[in-house]
């Protein structure tokens, strides 16, 4: 945990400030991180691969009706390794499963290289879908 | 990073209305005694189930659905409907 996040904590536990006020602060605090990160790859000049951090689904409707997700991609990369663990026998079976539902799949044949490879492929991902009605659904990362 | 805070929202038509602060980095210490209670018999059970000759990573797979909880930080979901004057918001810090 960084020093400004447990500063912040404390001052909430001592009631110096609000909950309102210490998810504001920590908000700042992850914002800064995040233009960081993306100044450094300025600098760069474009060659480094992006930091992607997050996948986004936005829906919106035309009644104004909004959702939003944020997933962080860490989570594939954490569940993929899970996979890794799940005992060869059980595997079969997941394998087999997914092919007599015409999912060739098999996921003994996933690395930890090739979840770096999707995760650094996924930047480029966008997704747009826009209905008659106005409504509009957006996949991206970032 | 373990998430630290779980924020939840819930808001209908301006008469309920949820305001939860959940301070969840209070449960990782004893979840860690927890966790030392428990590995003698993780360690057991590992030798046991490996003997019989069928080995399962029970270390292995607690650290991946560790490593999944600590990467659900920033995980943030927000449903809003002005028209049903509804808010389902939860944010994880």
């Amino acid at each position: 945990m960084s020093e400004e996040r447990k500063r912040i904590l404390s001052m909430l536990a001592k009631g110096k400030i609000s909950e309102q006020e210490a998810e504001e602060l920590i908000e700042a605090i992850g914002n800064q991180g995040g233009e960081g990160q993306g100044q450094g790859a300025d600098e760069s000049g474009g060659a480094k691969p992006k930091n992607v951090k997050y996948l986004y689904v936005k829906v919106m409707s035309s009644a104004n009706d909004n959702v939003d997700v944020r997933v962080p991609l860490g989570i594939i990369r954490a569940g993929m390794k899970l996979t890794s663990l799940i005992p060869s026998q059980a595997m079969e079976h997941i394998n087999s499963a997914m092919h007599e539902k015409g999912m060739k799949f098999d996921f003994n044949n996933f690395k930890p290289d090739d979840i770096e490879e999707l995760i650094k492929n996924i930047a480029d991902m966008e997704v747009n879908v826009k209905s008659k009605d106005g409504d509009t659904v957006r996949v991206y990362c970032g | 990073m373990a998430p630290s805070i779980i924020s939840l929202r819930i808001q209908k038509d301006n008469r309920f209305k949820l305001k939860l602060w959940l301070p969840v980095f209070i449960l990782w210490p004893p979840a860690i005694i927890l966790f030392l209670m428990i590995a003698p018999f993780l360690l057991i059970a590992e030798a046991v189930l490996a003997l019989r000759g069928t080995p399962m990573h029970l270390f292995g797979m607690l650290g991946g659905l560790v490593s999944v909880l600590f990467s659900l930080r920033g995980t943030l979901v927000n449903v809003k409907s002005p028209r049903k004057d509804a808010l389902v918001m939860v944010k994880i810090y």
